[in-house]
């Protein structure tokens, strides 16, 4: 079994406290109006938002960017009512994050069941041989995971969330995740040819 | 590959990933849509007091402003029924003309000088048809919103390309008018 720690690395407010906000003033620009202010945050924070994205959805890169466009629309729509209680990039991710979990809501049981991930042959996969293309393995690995558990594990393993967290926005028990990440986990092991 | 190998391997993938391509002109014209759609809707309600605390008044950007000013030209045609709008008039800001943006000034000769080719236009033709007359208010719609997208951002010259290019639409709907009737 892995031996798992949570990172919290989605928090960078703890990290940061005390430190101004570097967006502070676009923030307030943008959420008078300004578009071009809010085009700048854009910018500066698209690679963020669609990395997570992408991780969310397996690599799919047109849902990707649909979920991205999704997000950065949501943003401007709330912006009204960000009240600098912590920093906007980990207030846009955060709200990323729930708008790709809500399109997974929204897809819930059709992908699960029509998962392309073969459980049943995937321990049989031969081990990576060349650490070069581990991290592409690895990637691929991941999207093919089935849908929830690639949420979990991505939210939790990459992402850093919690178990408590990951179960209120995917909207299941905290024993479910953490039965989902057990899986997630177990899955990428067999691919990769070991055994915990 | 052992468990903390994979572990930190999947912490590594946490990294940030560029859009194959620039997602930007579509937000932005799905935000001026959605601004459109608002003012709308406020209009429309302006007879009932508003239930709610109503989203603050967005300034169009320019450029998500032509997106959505070329998609309404782009249908306009196809737009049915509804009741005959007078055109809009631009009203400068309260600033003595002399102090106006160069872009501000071109925009009210521009206004000015399509105005008098469409009164001429209308002069002449019978009440529009029922299929043009929404038509006709969405370009008003449109040109409105320039208008004030310009008053606000006078550095924005690239508008009064589009706002002439919406007079000049508005201007061949009216002549349609005439070889109509």
């Amino acid at each position: 079994m892995l031996a798992m720690t949570d990172h919290r690395m989605h928090t960078p407010d703890i990290a940061g406290a005390g430190d101004p906000d570097p967006d502070a003033e676009l923030v307030r620009r943008a959420a008078s109006g300004d578009m071009r202010a809010f085009e700048a945050l854009y910018r500066s924070h698209v690679g963020r938002v669609h990395g997570a994205m992408r991780r969310l959805c397996g690599g799919a890169e047109a849902r990707a960017q649909e979920l991205t466009q999704d997000a950065f629309v949501r943003a401007w729509e709330k912006l009204a009512g960000f009240r600098f209680e912590s920093r906007f990039g980990t207030w846009l991710y955060r709200l990323a994050i729930n708008v790709a979990l809500m399109d997974l809501r929204s897809r819930r049981g059709a992908e699960d069941q029509e998962s392309p991930f073969d459980e049943t042959t995937s321990s049989a996969a031969a081990p990576v041989a060349r650490l070069g293309e581990h991290r592409i393995d690895l990637e691929r690995a991941v999207a093919k995971l089935p849908p929830r558990a690639r949420a979990v594990l991505v939210l939790h393993d990459i992402e850093g969330w919690t178990h408590e967290e990951i179960g209120v926005e995917l909207g299941m028990a905290i024993g479910t995740s953490k039965a989902q990440l057990h899986r997630a986990r177990g899955l990428l092991r067999r691919t990769f040819g070991e055994s915990a | 590959m052992n468990d903390f190998e994979l572990l930190r391997d999947l912490r590594a993938m946490r990294q940030p990933a560029t859009p194959a391509c620039d997602l930007w002109p579509q937000i932005a014209a799905r935000i001026a849509a959605q601004s459109q759609s608002t003012q709308a809707q406020s209009t429309q309600a302006q007879s009932t007091p508003p239930q709610a605390t109503l989203p603050p008044r967005r300034v169009m950007w320019p450029e998500a402003l032509a997106a959505s000013v070329m998609l309404g030209l782009g249908v306009l045609l196809a737009i049915s029924s509804g009741d005959r709008a007078p055109g809009p008039a631009f009203t400068a800001p309260a600033t003595a003309s002399t102090e106006l943006p160069w872009s501000v000034r071109e925009a009210i000769a521009l206004d000015a000088a399509y105005a008098a080719a469409l009164e001429e236009a209308r002069h002449s033709a019978p009440p529009p048809a029922k299929e043009l007359v929404r038509a006709e208010r969405e370009i008003d719609a449109a040109q409105r919103a320039l208008e004030d997208a310009l008053a606000q951002q006078p550095e924005a010259v690239h508008l009064l390309d589009l706002l002439r290019r919406t007079h000049e639409q508005r201007l061949r709907l009216a002549q349609r008018q005439v070889r109509v009737g």
